[in-house]
């Protein structure tokens, strides 16, 4: 168990160096979810509805694009650079991959939602008197969990097949619906400060984050077998 | 010390409605070093993916030490087509990361082994700027920085300068006593006065060829 | 046997066709609030009934591929996807026509409804999967996310049906708001169907069969 971590962890080291060390890509999808958030509170306030009602459904679609253009990389850089077959022999177990991976994926999610949520804070006014942070945060981290864990299950079939970028956003958006239910549902509450009643709600994003962090560990051999 | 043993017996692979490898059959063991030689699209680079344990074989057995191969069967050494390196990463970063991998990458046994394929005055270069022959060096040195017990090298000398070569050779050499190593080349003279056995992919087939000197 | 028009079997298959519409149009009796609109009803729930039958179909012909990797095994995943795609389509195209009469709107955020249509997206990013090329790593990535979807489905489902529910509930414990001669023509509706559906995936399992044959064929007249 131990070296099965061990492992996970110098992957995961490994794949944040290299994306701090040409983040050109990182950059890019910084940008790129900073505009999406101005283009949806722009837009939304050209038809005078740019109110705190709009605020969780605006963070989560933000969020979901970001996160296809930041979780496409994970396995699809590997596959270019040809390191997949040296990184598989040298672990010497497909699921270490999927968890370092995993890992790399959330946390590079989790700096850019840093950066884009203040921003979408500032555009769309919320009154901050009545948040519940805390709940506020769980939401965003579980989110953002189940996200990464489908994301990269996802991203291991879509960056085998050589021309196939396209496919990864049409494979996983149907697969990330009760994600995107629950995420925006205890948004919603957390920024009215109402708890009580969407507790189940943060609960099914956590079965949800647990099935699709356990899946990979059964079905992740078959996924890079080839 | 324990000899390893590496059998193929009948060995099948089907890609598609292609039948790759019809009947492989060979052995080999520990201190073989064995020129893999057939034609393009012969199955040559299938077959070692296979041994490798990166994919599943379609049927026949294949067995390391008596046991069915799979990804973690033994420690492998893969040297292929690609250098199979981190372009961001410096030559020293690559090695490292990969012996930490391994568990076998102190800092030391790094130094040793860049000093052996000459990259040590390159080790803070990023693998990107290396040109193709030296990219191809630091993928020796990460084929070995695992104390592999099978190394699979294909088509190593290509890209290779005459010292590259030369060290590739010393590496066959000074290996041999602790490994199989399997060698896909269509080149014998590089192996010179290196002893070895020669196998022929032949129509999905394997044919023992002749012996090398030795 | 008999292929094509004068099977015996596709002869009988629409023999019952037949008499599933009779007793659908004649037997089962008028709703009385939702008057003849509600015939619909029959061929939406059996059709979303062979969807969901045909997932279940997918999981299991993947959990089979992946098991034997037979190419038989990914026939029958792929058929039966194609196959429930059709009949999930039914059951989307239908349901506007019911539902715009009697809820007054084309469309709602219903969890079934939702479900459905999220179903359907999974299917048709499955055959997205699946298609261009029948290179064997697809068949085995196609195989892995068709277990996803089938895992996917009750997340989706109960996400749903917390959120929200007004769909008319046919199935619950006290039994259904239905006449049993409305029951009874459900019932056949639904075996009819299901029938159908196996029909078809028979054919198309063949044909793919066939498929695979050809190429071979050419494969060795070329090589």
């Amino acid at each position: 168990m131990g070296r099965f971590w061990r492992k996970v962890f110098v992957i995961y080291w490994k794949d944040l160096r290299e994306e701090f060390r040409s983040a050109d890509h990182l950059l890019a999808t910084l940008v790129f979810g900073t505009m999406l958030v101005f283009v949806i509170s722009f837009a939304l306030e050209l038809v005078e509805i740019g109110s705190a009602q709009v605020f969780p459904a605006v963070l989560w679609v933000s969020v979901f694009f970001m996160a296809v253009l930041a979780l496409q990389r994970s396995f699809a850089k590997e596959q270019e650079d040809g390191t997949l077959d040296a990184l598989l022999l040298a672990s010497g177990d497909r699921s270490v991959l999927f968890y370092a991976k995993f890992l790399s994926s959330l946390t590079m999610l989790l700096l850019l939602e840093a950066i884009v949520v203040p921003l979408l804070w500032i555009f769309i006014e919320v009154e901050t008197a009545k948040v519940t942070f805390w709940f506020f945060l769980a939401a965003l981290l579980l989110g953002s969990w189940g996200l990464a864990a489908a994301g990269t299950l996802l991203n291991g079939i879509t960056a085998q097949l050589p021309g196939a970028r396209l496919l990864f956003p049409i494979l996983t958006f149907p697969i990330l619906i009760p994600l995107l239910i629950g995420a925006i549902l205890c948004t919603q509450r957390a920024l009215a400060g109402e708890v009580a009643p969407v507790l189940g709600w943060l609960y099914l994003l956590m079965i949800f984050d647990l099935v699709f962090t356990v899946l990979p560990l059964v079905l992740f051999d078959y996924v890079l077998e080839g | 010390m324990v000899k390893d043993v590496l059998e193929l017996r009948g060995l099948q692979k089907k890609i598609g409605l292609k039948q790759i490898l019809k009947d492989v059959s060979f052995q080999s063991s520990t201190g073989d070093l064995v020129a893999i030689t057939g034609v393009n699209g012969a199955g040559k680079t299938t077959l070692f993916r296979i041994l490798a344990g990166l994919m599943p074989k379609s049927g026949g057995q294949a067995l390391w030490n008596g046991e069915n191969l799979e990804l973690n069967h033994c420690r492998v050494g893969f040297i292929a087509h690609r250098p199979m390196l981190y372009g961001s990463l410096s030559v020293q970063e690559n090695l490292a990361f990969f012996g930490q991998l391994y568990e076998t990458g102190s800092p030391e046994r790094v130094q040793e082994l860049l000093e052996l394929v000459g990259l040590w005055l390159y080790r803070l270069e990023p693998a990107s700027v290396l040109s193709r022959g030296m990219q191809q060096r630091l993928a020796l040195a990460r084929a070995l920085v695992g104390n592999p017990s099978l190394i699979l090298y294909d088509e190593p000398f290509t890209s290779l300068d005459l010292g590259g070569r030369d060290i590739l050779r010393q590496v066959f050499a000074e290996y041999r006593p602790r490994t199989i190593q399997l060698v896909i080349s269509h080149e014998l003279e590089h192996f010179q006065d290196l002893a070895y056995k020669e196998i022929r992919l032949e129509e999905g087939r394997a044919v023992q060829g002749g012996n090398g000197r030795g | 046997m008999k292929q094509g028009l004068k099977s015996p079997v596709f002869l009988g298959l629409t023999a019952i066709m037949l008499i599933n519409i009779c007793v659908i149009v004649f037997y089962a009796p008028v709703e009385r609030t939702m008057g003849i609109v509600q015939k619909v009803f029959y061929f939406h729930v059996a059709s979303a009934w062979v969807g969901l039958l045909a997932l279940t179909v997918v999981f299991a012909a993947s959990i089979l591929y992946l098991w034997k990797r037979t190419e038989r095994a990914n026939d029958l995943a792929l058929a039966s996807a194609e196959i429930g795609t059709v009949f999930i389509s039914c059951t989307l195209l239908t349901g506007p026509l019911w539902a715009y009469p009697i809820w007054n709107t084309w469309w709602t955020w219903d969890p079934r409804l939702t479900t459905t249509l999220v179903l359907w997206f999974m299917y048709v990013a499955y055959i997205a999967l699946q298609g261009g090329g029948a290179a064997e790593a697809r068949k085995r990535l196609a195989a892995v996310y068709g277990i996803i979807c089938f895992v996917n489905v009750p997340l989706v489902f109960f996400s749903t049906r917390w959120w929200r529910s007004i769909h008319p509930v046919v199935v619950t414990g006290e039994g259904m708001g239905l006449t049993s001669e409305m029951k009874a023509a459900m019932f056949l509706s639904v075996g009819v169907f299901s029938l159908l559906y196996l029909h078809l995936l028979r054919l198309r399992i063949k044909s793919l069969a066939l498929q695979q044959r050809v190429k071979g064929l050419k494969a060795e007249l070329f090589s």
